[in-house]
């Protein structure tokens, strides 16, 4: 019904508007056609007249060339689909058709001739050409028709496509509009006929009584009045309806429970009922029957069917019927008020003939108008025995009570006894406890107890404390929700171990804390069990260890730590190097490089400047290591000014040397440090082949030896470590080796050059040298092991050694000087005296003395028979000791000769400050003495050198001297003494002491 | 100043299916500079040519006149051809009095060129008009007996200046026109032309004359032989009868028809072949030893050029005129003085038999018109057209027409 009405209106619509739409397009179409037609018509009726007026005179003159030149000229601006011109006779002059004028043109221009000659209008027409075309045709007189005709035609293809793209877009327009309107009355219909329909529907609900639903129609205009008057309507009638329905309702029920209950009240009471009227049983109920023992009757059947009507003394015996009827009358007679009811005690009789005392309620009534008497019947045969049988139980219960009454008191005396003991014991328990709770409140330790799921039980307040929590409970609320434990895991471990165990002892693992941080606690735990050997609990303490975890953890890093640097130390360097060596032999592709630096002049900035500033550079150069490496790299340092560097995972040599020039290149630049400009640089040595080395040691020690060698080529550079580097450290290896050997062993020889005394020509002394023969039977001069002895170590009891052999040789000497006699030298005030070379390396030593001291008294010589030769660095190493040990020595009485002098950079006042007794004048000043390279400098410094000498009371020895020459120079220039070839080889000792027994010591045998 | 060059400029159709007579009249122009130039020139001026394609549209050759003027500041427009175009041109001359300049020997017949009002003395005319031609050849057909006389005409000025022609002549004897059709220009030898041959022959013309362009004429003839047409058919000199005779020659290998007889050619100059003239004989010598190449700017369509044309002829006639209207000028060359030349021309022998008035203005140089028929693969003059006979006669047997 409302799409109906709906489809109704809009096909309506669309009947409209279809009829409104082509309407309009036909008018507009058509007015549009007309006004293009006309706009048409007067511009071809202008480009005629133009034509017609702009050429007259061409016209005229009938040149068909020059009329075809100007109408061609009009017809190319495209307008016009053809012009024809044609004389007054009706003659085509010129036209611009191809290939002919159709017959329709034809036909005008013939007609135009003969049209009334005075017209000057021109005539318009339509026409439709051969070609189907439509034009406007004009046919122009000129001169009013004397001069001909201009004939044009316009095309209206352009109007006919104007006119029906303007009605195309009037279409697509009106459809537009007219499919809006359609939307819009769609809706509003809808919405109309929807509420119309919605209230419909709403009716017929009324109309069927149903008023659980309203109308929802609310609007302001006529419907919505409707709806709101119908729900109002609907509203009242559902009222009346509703409230006549639930008094209906209300009345019935009210009247089926009386009834209902009444009923109930007959059929269920337990003493029987009985109604009679006139000696017949008007109504009775089930227990009557029940009490007379006869049979009952289905429930819900009527009384009208039972025993209803029947004769009451037949039924129930004369007895009881009298008694009912029978008072009855009497009562009537009395007068008594009716209903009062009347109590008698009758035997009955039952069905099976058993008499039973009944007790009847009789009370009168009207029914239906006639007396009716109401008996209610009880039973009391159960009430005749049970008052028999209390009557005996209440004697028996008597007996009874008075027995339990004396047990009972016995009781209570017993309990209040055990009360007593229980107060005593409980006391004590709340002793123990609180003796015991004092423990656990006050423990320094945490003390906990967890479940075996690892849930906290309880703690003590130094356990929250440890954890930095405030009270136990709270402690124990925050463990419950996250494990104390840093690593995770670590509870289940505690767990698993406490299953295991029974217990856990020094259960070490980090915690964090309240606050979040971290600590190190130890737990030691035990299981506690019930008697069934069931885990109850788990119950510990907590120590908070992290004091100690630090200080064990300093220790860790102060043992594999450098203190000044922070560097790890030959220890650590030595782990991390075996690891990267156990790392290359597993991976064949690891390469890594070891470095070994030293700085150079470190050790004269620290003496310098001090050792303050000392520290402030190696701090420095250790973090110019660290910054250059990477973090992979290990840079340690070894004390002092040595530094090691281990480069791991290299992709190529080059990486190391790229590393190496950059450290040199960090170091070397100057440092300011604490006001002063310090510069320093380093030497490298860098072993790079890495790959043969079993011994980290081995490889330190190469990568040292490339050092040294780096540091020999000068300083700031850096060596990579080579085989020949290889050999030559192994050669230097063995000569140690073999030189330690030699010193106990007996390989090394002394021999004893002689010291002439050239101005009196005799032997004055000895300068004893130390030969070392080596096994492979090669003889080593001093300059090649001296150094290496000096380096190692050996120098020290080497030159014991060799200072007790020359000790034992000075004695011989003194032997022999006995035997032969004394020298000249006893007159001079000039012992004889052998020199022993001290390396300069004694000089730091201050047992050097006493050692000394010890060799000539175990060989019973005179200090003064000896003199320790020494060069010129011993006086500039640490000058102060040096100092000192010189000035024991002198004490002593051992002369004191200054080897090579002037070579070094001792200044005179050395030679003072050491009580110096002797110097030796370098071989190479002496060898400028001879005559082939007479060398003015060298004789000058000769000159002066022996000159200071005498100056200061000095011995003066020349040495080296190999000719005639030197010898004749020196001797005029009055050097005291000399020694060379010229005079003897260093002799073995057995020629030395014949050299004295020859008398040498008082006149040189041959004295050149 | 002797001894410098003058350009000419010559705007004419290089392109598109009239470009023969274009390339024809620039042959004969420029073999006439090269003959000029090679004695030394023009009282000691070289002369040279300076060439715009206007593919026979008449907004092109005013584009390319204004061009000529104001770009190239040519010294003359010289040689431009066809009717329509230099109409065009005309009132743009007009324009340009005042710098004077001249159109010199345009290849066209029209009226309008020499009709000029008094005092328009912008243009020189060499040949002769369309209207004498047409008179000439009416004259000469009826004469030979012809008197149904119909017209396919170009739809243009051209054409309806030929039209004129033949209407006025035939005027003259009392006759008119049978029928007549025209084309639209531009129209190529591959185009229909059917419907216009019925319209021709519905007048049952016993002669046609037809005023085209070379490929139209020869594609009307080809259509009207096709339809049975054994009657005679002339064109006009402007149809480049040599051009023309070579389509239909081609167009005849095909078909194997000869579509030459019948054919009647009407000429503003005289046979080249004819060895009697000086010019004639000068201009086979020029072209022999003329180097000529094609402009290649211009030649977008393929052409083969005739070794020797009318057209050529024309043009290398022209070309001489002006050398000799050149030498007059004197030392001092400049528009005015090369009018004023001109002016002096007013009988110059061209070796043509008869003296030619060049002055500019009204009036032409040359009036007589000559009448070829192409017989024996060459052209030659005919007197009277009493005995041309148009057609194969076993084609005539067959008869289109009813």
């Amino acid at each position: 019904m409302r799409g109906r009405l709906l489809i109704r209106l809009l096909l309506f619509m669309v009947a409209a508007f279809g009829l409104m739409a082509t309407a309009t397009s036909f008018l507009s179409s058509r007015e549009l056609k007309l006004a293009l037609e006309s706009e048409y018509k007067a511009r071809a009726r202008a480009i005629a007249r133009s034509i017609a007026d702009g050429n007259t005179e061409l016209l005229l003159g009938e040149s068909a060339g020059n009329i075809q030149a100007a109408i061609d000229q009009h017809q190319e601006m495209g307008e016009l689909s053809y012009i024809v011109v044609a004389n007054a006779r009706g003659e085509v002059l010129a036209h611009t058709f191809a290939p002919a004028v159709p017959e329709a043109v034809r036909q005008i221009i013939s007609a135009a001739r003969g049209r009334d000659a005075a017209s000057l209008a021109p005539e318009i027409r339509t026409l439709t050409l051969d070609s189907g075309a439509e034009v406007i045709h004009v046919a122009q007189p000129v001169l009013g028709g004397r001069g001909g005709f201009v004939h044009l035609g316009m095309d209206t293809a352009p109007i006919r496509k104007a006119t029906q793209s303007a009605i195309l877009r009037q279409h697509l327009l009106s459809l537009a509009v007219f499919l809006a309107c359609l939307a819009v009355a769609y809706l509003y219909i809808r919405g109309i006929t929807g509420r119309l329909a919605s209230l419909a529907e709403y009716a017929r609900q009324v109309a069927a009584h149903d008023f659980s639903t309203t109308c929802e129609v609310r609007s302001n205009d006529e419907i919505g009045a409707l709806a709101d008057s119908m729900r109002s309507m609907a509203g009242q009638i559902a009222g009346h309806v509703t409230q006549l329905e639930r008094t209906v309702e209300a009345a019935t029920a009210e009247l089926k429970d009386a009834l209902d209950s009444i009923s109930a009240i007959v059929g269920n009471i337990a003493d029987g009922l009985l109604v009679v009227q006139e000696g017949r049983i008007l109504r009775h109920n089930p227990a009557l029957l029940r009490m007379f023992g006869l049979p009952v009757q289905e429930v819900g059947a009527s009384d009208e069917d039972g025993l209803a009507g029947r004769e009451c003394a037949e039924v129930f015996g004369p007895l009881v019927c009298e008694a009912a009827s029978a008072r009855m009358v009497e009562h009537a007679a009395g007068g008594r008020p009716e209903g009062a009811a009347q109590l008698v005690e009758v035997q009955a009789r039952r069905a099976d003939g058993q008499l039973f005392p009944v007790e009847i309620t009789v009370a009168r009534v009207a029914l239906a108008g006639r007396a009716a008497s109401v008996c209610i019947l009880r039973d009391i045969t159960a009430t005749k025995q049970l008052e028999h049988e209390r009557e005996e139980s209440r004697a028996l219960l008597e007996r009874m009570v008075a027995e339990r009454t004396r047990e009972l008191s016995r009781a209570n005396t017993q309990l209040k006894i055990e009360v007593a003991e229980r107060k005593v014991v409980g006391d004590a328990l709340r002793r123990a406890e609180a003796k015991f709770r004092g423990i656990f409140e006050n423990a320094v330790e945490g003390i906990f107890q967890i479940s075996p799921e690892g849930r906290y039980l309880s703690a003590n307040p130094a356990m929250a404390v440890i954890f930095g929590h405030d009270s136990p409970e709270e402690l124990v609320a925050a463990l419950s929700q996250m494990s104390p434990y840093v690593d995770p895991g670590r509870r289940q471990v505690f767990l698993e171990a406490m299953e295991e165990h029974g217990q856990v002892q020094g259960f070490e693992s980090q915690a964090r804390r309240k606050s979040g941080r971290v600590i190190w606690i130890s737990e030691n735990a035990r299981k506690v069990v019930d008697a069934t050997g069931k885990t109850l609990h788990y119950e510990g303490f907590v120590e908070d260890i992290t004091l100690r975890k630090e200080a064990e953890s300093r220790l860790v890093h102060q043992a594999f730590h450098d203190p000044l640097t922070g560097l790890p130390n030959r220890l650590l360097f030595l782990d991390h190097l075996r690891m990267a060596m156990d790392r290359a032999r597993r991976r064949p592709d690891f390469h890594f490089a070891v470095l070994y630096m030293d700085l150079d002049r470190f050790k004269i900035i620290n003496d310098s400047l001090g050792h303050d500033i000392g520290d402030k550079l190696l701090r420095h150069v250790s973090g110019t290591l660290v910054s250059c490496g990477r973090s992979t790299d290990t840079v340690a340092r070894f004390g002092g000014d040595e530094f090691a560097i281990l480069l791991e995972d290299l992709t190529a040599p080059r990486d190391a040397i790229r590393f190496s020039r950059r450290v040199l290149d960090e170091i070397s630049r100057p440092l300011d440090l604490d006001g002063r400009e310090v510069t320093t640089s380093g030497s490298l040595g860098i072993v790079l082949h890495t790959a043969g080395y079993d011994r980290p040691e081995a490889l330190l020690r190469d990568a040292d030896t490339a050092m040294y060698h780096a540091k020999a080529q000068g300083k700031g550079r850096f060596k990579v470590f080579n085989k020949r580097m290889h050999h030559q450290a192994q050669e230097l290896m063995e000569m140690e080796i073999e030189l330690r050997r030699a010193v106990g062993q007996g390989s090394l020889s002394l021999v004893f050059q002689p010291i002439v005394d050239i101005q009196e020509r005799r032997l004055s002394g000895f300068e004893t040298l130390v030969r070392w023969k080596r096994a492979n039977g090669r003889a080593i001069p001093p300059s090649d092991f001296i150094p290496l002895a000096e380096e190692t170590g050996i120098i020290y009891p080497l030159d014991h050694w060799v200072f007790g052999q020359a000790c034992c040789a000075v004695r011989r000497f003194g032997q022999a000087l006995e035997e032969a006699g004394p020298g000249t030298g006893d007159h001079s005030g000039r012992p004889f005296v052998t020199n022993v070379n001290i390396s300069a390396k004694h000089f730091r030593n201050p047992l050097l003395v006493g050692h000394l001291e010890q060799a000539m008294r175990a060989c019973q010589v005179s200090p003064a028979s000896l003199s320790l030769e020494i060069t010129e660095s011993v006086l500039l190493d640490n000058v102060q000791s040096a100092r000192e040990i010189a000035a024991k020595l002198r004490e002593l009485g051992l002369g004191l000769c200054i080897d090579d002098f002037g070579t070094g950079y001792s200044s005179l006042s050395y030679i003072q400050r050491f009580s110096v007794d002797a110097i030796k004048i370098d071989r190479a000043f002496v060898a400028g003495l001879s005559l082939e390279a007479q060398d003015p400098g060298s004789e000058a410094i000769v000159r002066s050198l022996v000159t200071l000498g005498a100056g200061l009371g000095l011995k003066v020895v020349a040495e080296g001297v190999e000719t005639l020459e030197q010898l004749a120079c020196l001797r005029e220039m009055g050097c005291p003494y000399a020694q060379g070839y010229l005079f003897a080889q260093p002799l073995p000792e057995a020629e030395a002491v014949e050299l004295i027994a020859q008398g040498a010591h008082r006149a040189w045998p041959d004295f050149p | 100043m002797a001894g410098g060059e003058l350009v000419f400029g010559m705007s004419a159709a290089f392109s598109g299916p009239a470009r023969g007579l274009g390339m024809e009249y620039h042959r004969g122009l420029s073999a006439a500079f090269e003959h000029v130039n090679a004695r030394g020139g023009a009282g000691g001026w070289r002369l040279k040519l300076a060439l715009r394609d206007d593919a026979y549209d008449p907004a092109t050759a005013m584009r390319n006149t204004i061009a000529f003027v104001e770009q190239d500041r040519v010294f003359a427009l010289l040689g431009y051809v066809g009717t329509p175009t230099t109409a065009r041109v005309l009132p743009l001359l007009k324009h340009y009095e005042a710098r004077s300049v001249l159109l010199l020997f345009p290849l066209t017949g029209a009226d309008m060129l020499r009709e000029l009002p008094p005092g328009h003395t912008c243009v020189c005319n060499l040949r002769a008009s369309y209207l004498e031609e047409t008179r000439n050849l009416v004259n000469a057909l009826v004469a030979g007996g012809y008197r149904r006389v119909a017209v396919f005409h170009q739809a243009d000025v051209y054409g309806r200046n030929g039209w004129d022609g033949v209407r006025r002549a035939l005027g003259a004897y009392r006759l008119t026109m049978v029928s007549e059709a025209t084309y639209r220009r531009g129209a190529s030898f591959e185009q229909d032309f059917r419907r216009e041959v019925a319209l021709i022959l519905s007048g049952q013309p016993d002669a046609i004359v037809t005023v085209g362009t070379a490929p139209a004429c020869a594609a009307f003839v080809r259509d009207a032989r096709a339809a049975g047409y054994t009657g005679l058919v002339s064109t006009l000199s402007f149809a480049d009868a040599d051009n023309l005779a070579k389509l239909l020659q081609g167009h005849a290998r095909k078909s194997g028809r000869d579509y030459l007889s019948g054919l009647v050619f009407s000429q503003v100059v005289p046979s080249y072949e004819d060895e009697s003239l000086p010019a004639a004989r000068a201009y086979r010598q020029a072209m022999e030893s003329a180097r000529l190449s094609r402009p290649p700017q211009l030649v977008p369509d393929e052409y083969v050029p005739q070794r020797l044309s009318f057209v050529g002829f024309e043009g290398f006639l022209a070309g001489m005129a002006l050398a000799e209207a050149v030498e007059r000028m004197g030392p001092e060359p400049s528009r005015d003085r090369l009018r004023q030349a001109l002016m002096t021309m007013k009988a110059v022998d061209l070796g043509l038999g008869e003296p030619a008035d060049l002055r500019p203005g009204p009036g032409q140089g040359l009036r007589r018109t000559y009448l070829t028929v192409f017989s024996n693969g060459r052209f030659g003059g005919v007197d009277s057209l009493r005995g041309v006979k148009g057609g194969a006669p076993s084609f005539a047997a067959k008869g289109a027409r009813p």
